[in-house]
């Protein structure tokens, strides 16, 4: 955005938010929480209609509601997936704070409710977002048995995956690196286990996931392109639960209950793979995999306790492990190669009053990523390490009418270690140089209102200010200076090298049309201090992960959407269409030629090239919300571009650009005992970098590339399907009050899945790479180019069980 | 170096494990320009030696014919070493006497009985004007279908291994590889080139190898041993394939073999070339890397390469 342009925009913002702002009235607010009857447990997400107002509000993550109104009698409607729905009459003649309880009846609302839940569409400011509940993504089909609410968010318009069976994903024309993954408010870097073909979010562990593709409320910042908010459950405050699944791949357990009954409640939740073990008995000595090994394991920690009326403290953490190893003990080889996160969170809810809630949170985020080897004397050695340690304290203030106001602070202070290598022959170290850590300080502060203007106009609009420092100790390697000039600049530690910053402003507008119609336009801007890069052209646990330094500016982006959204059929059917415009600058590349070696002896930023990109694109989205059958399709049509002068003269398409993508998602709940799935999913081939031509020097075959992503693979289709079986709900006991047998719920509770991943066993496109057959001093040499795929048809089947 | 020996064969193992689920495709491939291609060098003691061809479609015919009858016979080349200037000949593999068939190999590198069946081109000189000498600096100029072609390249001072052996294997003490020892200066940028020729004969009585072989990443430079001295091994290119030897023992030198050494030392811009040359040819189009065209010092939009290259050689008697 231009200076003036902005300037302007900041203008029209203050003069719009200062007399919505400056004003009250009398009214009196109700506020509250909503919970599991049963477990106490908090809800988030829930949807309260009141009438005659036609307000309808959803439950924060600490099941938090409030309304401004004004005095008078109301009907509360509270609804929540898996529980019965529930009326009350409200008298509010002053200030009034009520708990709801919900009861849990996940049979009979299974049916009512969807796969997705969005607050309704029509009526929220916001635009492209979407939550999901665990409870019924763990219908549909499972890859691997692996039930897994990434790969579900991939299916939803304008979200595409990295690669077959890729965690990462890319939102409207965004790098994988600009998508914010939040676990209970913590930032994770990768949230992915094995190369990137499961995600780190145990389905056991996890309670719900909401995602913002587009722009993004002022309260989130520090990245570009969107928000995945990961809520992990929080245990049963009443009695202990034991769930867990036995899987194709790996095994699950959890465990939750009460702290203190009624008063707090704690779960803890672990998963580990045992491919290593299985594959064991087929690996014969004379394999090449003989002596490798490959496991995953998480553990999720969750506890929240209830300090008083007033006061709610949470405790939340993750620790996941990946490792491969490979040992050849006759040839005195081996290899280690360990990646994780690890991230710890302490959240303090606070009610100062009705109308003003806080919540403060610490966290550390790390993630690690190691490579060691040795044969005989010689040993190398590789590491990258990103540990963040943050603050964040919100308010949330209802003291004016229609208005629902967040400002906060958000800070930092970032230490990535890019690379490290160290070289060890016997006694002799190789000469490589120390390794730096690069540091940073990363703040915000921020004020979001949500405003209901008119009845038919409602804006939710922001401003957030972001700063940014990168401090030393550091060391600037120079390049192309003169003779007797230095060739490297120090900075002390915590000498400021750089520092940036700028305000970042968002708006949402709604505009009702009619009762069951909405237009909205959104626009956001955002600046993102980190940077990710990759020496490959798949995504890998060795990509890089880099701070905003001198050379390398932080990245800026801007997106615009159009929406229309409209319910049909008394709010069963929800149809919407978004188009979007993204353009984003200071987006970063290696430079043609650099080795992942040349990251050892040089700043990586001094191996960097930078470049623009932009994208742009159309949504459409059809979802039916209620019945047996139940289900969305969404279809993208989009464009994604960069540019990069030092790399092309000409702008190339991005490596995941797609121009039609297409998902199907359908559940149909047979009966009580059988539920089944079916996922569907379209989409252009992915792009990429074949060389046009070769040839000969020294007698080797050489290639020639001279134009960057301009091969598209095949197209990429697919079918899974899935069946899960409940056992009975209830069983019969003899009562002898009654003197028979009578129908209880039971206690203990289990399923099946049976899922067929890629059912007609389409070959889909990985990769491409060519191959040559044949001499060339025969005659005989051919070139052709091959597909890798991936996974065939794949059944697998989940026993799952909670008591 | 060949450190990474079975951590390579892992990984081959594994693409080679996903790669059984292929199959050919048919994608379009960006737009093809033709272009020169330069392979030249020049070394210590020895003439200039250039070949010229040119790139081809990644589909095109490649037969035989096709291929050899594309290399370049009728372009001028001029060398220059600074003060003297001279044009290069042309000696064609159709122009070698029959006795003189086993040097042709070692220069044109394709079978003795494709020599006279083609008119394969080197470009060189018997002026010893031009023969390489350490300290100097050449330029070629080439000129070809009305464009010109320009590169430059030098013999750096040579530096020398500390010592040449060979080890080993527990398991058999038949097979092992060949070490080297080397003390890096530390005053000055160093990067090295390893090839090597077996001079054992065969049955008939001639040398197994014929010309010198390169290792599979036959290059390094000092960025990590700058000033130290180590210990580093090679293997035997030649043995991958063959199967009169027991698998896990192909890639090394026998008991008995007489191995000659060739140690090139190189400049910074010829080690650049062949760095990323060996790190194509490893890695080919695979995805776990990124593309990488090779750099070349030829102006005029060329590829390819011309070289100085400043060797020493050694015995290796593997015993």
């Amino acid at each position: 955005m231009q200076k003036n342009t902005k300037k302007r925009f900041l203008i029209l913002l203050i003069s719009i938010i200062t007399p919505l702002i400056s004003f009250s009235q009398t009214n009196f607010t109700l506020t509250g929480t909503v919970q599991d009857k049963e477990s106490g447990i908090t809800l988030p997400n829930v949807k309260l209609n009141i009438t005659p107002s036609k307000e309808v509000e959803t439950t924060d993550s600490s099941g938090y509601f409030f309304f401004s109104l004004i005095p008078g009698t109301y009907q509360l409607e509270i609804r929540c997936i898996g529980y019965k729905t529930q009326n009350k009459t409200i008298s509010l003649i002053e200030n009034k704070n009520i708990e709801i309880e919900l009861v849990d009846n996940t049979k009979e609302l299974a049916t009512a409710e969807v796969h997705t839940k969005k607050k309704n569409q029509v009526q929220d400011p916001n635009m492209g977002q979407i939550e999901l509940e665990m409870k019924k993504i763990k219908t549909l089909p499972a890859f691997m048995g692996e039930v897994d609410i990434l790969k579900t968010i991939q299916l939803l318009p304008g979200v595409s995956s990295v690669s077959e069976g890729g965690q990462g994903f890319y939102v409207r024309g965004g790098g994988p690196d600009q998508n914010l993954v939040l676990v209970d408010e913590v930032p994770v870097y990768n949230a992915s286990h094995l190369f990137g073909f499961f995600s780190v979010f145990n389905s056991d562990a996890v309670k719900s996931g909401n995602l913002i593709k587009g722009g993004m409320p002022a309260n989130y910042g520090g990245r570009m392109s969107s928000v995945l908010e990961i809520k992990t459950n929080d245990g049963d405050q009443q009695k202990i639960n034991v769930k867990g699944g036995i899987g194709l791949i790996s095994s699950r357990l959890t465990i939750d209950g009460p702290i203190n009954k009624g008063k707090g409640a704690f779960m803890i939740a672990g998963r580990r793979t045992y491919i290593d073990e299985l594959m064991k008995p087929f690996i014969s000595s004379s394999s090449p995999f003989n002596g490798s090994a490959y496991f995953f394991y998480d553990l999720n920690l969750k506890a929240n306790y209830t300090l008083g009326r007033k006061d709610k403290i949470f405790f939340s953490s993750y620790m996941g492990v990946d490792k491969f190893t490979f040992s050849n003990k006759s040839e005195g080889f081996n290899v280690e190669i360990p990646w994780g996160n690890k991230l710890a969170a302490l959240r303090w809810n606070h009610q100062f009053s009705e109308k003003l809630v806080m919540n403060a949170t610490s966290y550390t985020t790390n993630y690690t990523f190691g490579f060691g080897s040795r044969q005989d004397v010689f040993s190398i050695a590789l590491n990258s390490e990103i540990h963040d340690l943050g603050e964040k304290i919100e308010f949330t203030s209802t003291k004016y009418i229609n208005h629902k106001i967040k400002y906060g602070i958000d800070y930092i202070f970032h230490t990535f270690l890019p690379s490290s290598l160290s070289i060890e022959q016997g006694a002799t170290p190789f000469n490589i140089q120390s390794p730096q850590k690069l540091r940073s300080h990363e703040s915000a502060f921020y004020i979001n209102d949500e405003y209901e203007i008119s009845g038919k106009l409602k804006v939710n609009i922001g401003l957030r200010y972001s700063a940014y420092q990168f401090v030393g100790p550091f060391t600037r390697h120079l390049h192309n200076t003169l003779p007797n000039q230095a060739t490297t600049i120090d900075y002390a530690n915590n000498k400021p090298v750089k520092t940036y910053g700028g305000f970042e402003p968002r708006i949402a507008v709604r505009y009702l049309l009619k009762d069951k119609s909405s237009i909205k336009f959104g626009y956001a801007y955002n600046y993102q201090y980190i940077h990710l890069t990759s020496l490959s052209t798949l995504s890998l646990p060795t990509d890089i992960w880099l701070p905003s330094t001198d050379i390398a500016k932080p990245q800026q982006g801007y997106q615009v959407s159009l929406g229309y959204y409209k319910n049909i059929l008394m709010d069963k059917i929800e149809i919407s269409v978004e188009a979007y415009y993204k353009g984003m600058k200071n987006l970063i590349e290696y430079k043609p030629g650099v080795l992942p070696q040349d990251n050892f002896t040089d700043n990586i930023d001094n191996l960097l090239v930078f470049g623009t990109g932009k994208s742009y694109g159309i949504e459409f989205f059809i979802r039916k919300n209620v019945g047996k059958f139940t289900g969305w399709i969404g279809y993208t049509l989009a464009k994604t571009e960069r540019y990069f002068p030092d790399i092309q003269a000409t702008p190339f398409p991005a490596k995941y650009d797609r121009r039609h993508d297409l998902s199907i998602v359908s559940s149909y709940e047979l009966n009580e005992r059988w539920t089944f799935g079916a996922v569907f999913v379209y989409a252009t081939g992915n792009t990429l970098t074949l060389p046009s031509s070769w040839y000969l020097h020294d007698q080797n075959l050489l290639f020639d590339y001279n134009s960057r992503n301009s091969t598209r693979m095949p197209s990429y289709h697919r079918l899974d399907i899935s069946a899960t079986r409940f056992d009975k709900a209830t069983k019969k006991v003899y009562s002898y009050e009654k003197d028979d047998y009578i129908e209880i719920k039971k206690r203990y509770r289990s399923n099946w899945n049976f899922s067929v991943y890629n059912v007609y066993n389409h070959a889909n496109p990985f990769f491409l790479y060519l191959q040559g057959t044949g001499k060339l001093v025969q005659g005989n040499f051919r070139l052709s180019v091959k597909q890798v795929s991936l996974f065939p048809i794949i059944p697998s089947v989940t026993w799952n069980f909670n008591f | 170096m060949k450190k990474f020996h079975y951590l390579y064969f892992i990984l081959l193992s594994a693409i080679t494990l996903i790669s059984a689920c292929q199959k050919d495709v048919s994608v379009k491939l960006p737009n093809y320009d033709e272009k020169l291609v330069v392979d030249g060098k020049i070394e210590t003691g020895l003439p200039p030696i250039i070949f010229l061809s040119t790139t081809k479609n990644i589909f095109s015919e490649n037969t035989q014919d096709a291929i050899f009858k594309d290399f370049i016979s009728d372009a001028l080349i001029l060398i220059s070493d600074g003060t003297t200037k001279d044009t290069l000949e042309t000696i064609c593999s159709d122009e070698i006497p029959k006795q003189f068939q086993d040097i042709g190999y070692a220069l044109f590198g394709i079978p003795q009985s494709l020599m006279s069946k083609y008119h394969i081109c080197a470009y060189s000189t018997l002026n010893q004007a031009f023969f390489g000498q350490v300290g100097k600096s050449y330029s070629i100029e080439i000129q070809y279908k009305g464009k010109k072609y320009n590169a430059s390249t030098s013999i750096v001072e040579p530096t020398y291994l500390d010592s040449v052996y060979w080890k080993p294997e527990k398991k058999n003490k038949d097979y092992g590889f060949a070490y080297a020892r080397l003390t890096d200066p530390i005053d000055k940028y160093n990067a090295y080139l390893w090839e090597v020729l077996r001079s054992n004969l065969d049955k008939t009585g001639k040398p197994i190898d014929l010309k010198f072989h390169k290792t599979g990443n036959p290059v390094f430079n000092d960025q990590f041993i700058n000033g130290i001295s180590f210990e580093f091994f090679y293997e035997n290119p030649r043995t991958w394939r063959d199967t009169s030897i027991p698998e896990q023992f192909r890639g090394m030198y026998k008991r008995e073999d007489t191995v000659i050494v060739k140690f090139s030392s190189l400049d910074q811009s010829t080690f650049n070339f062949l760095q990323k040359k060996y790190v194509q040819v490893n890695n080919g189009t695979n995805p776990f890397t990124i593309p990488l065209n090779i750099p070349t010092n030829i102006s005029g939009g060329a590829l390819g390469y011309f070289g100085g290259f400043s060797p020493t050689y050694y015995t290796l008697i593997c015993k």
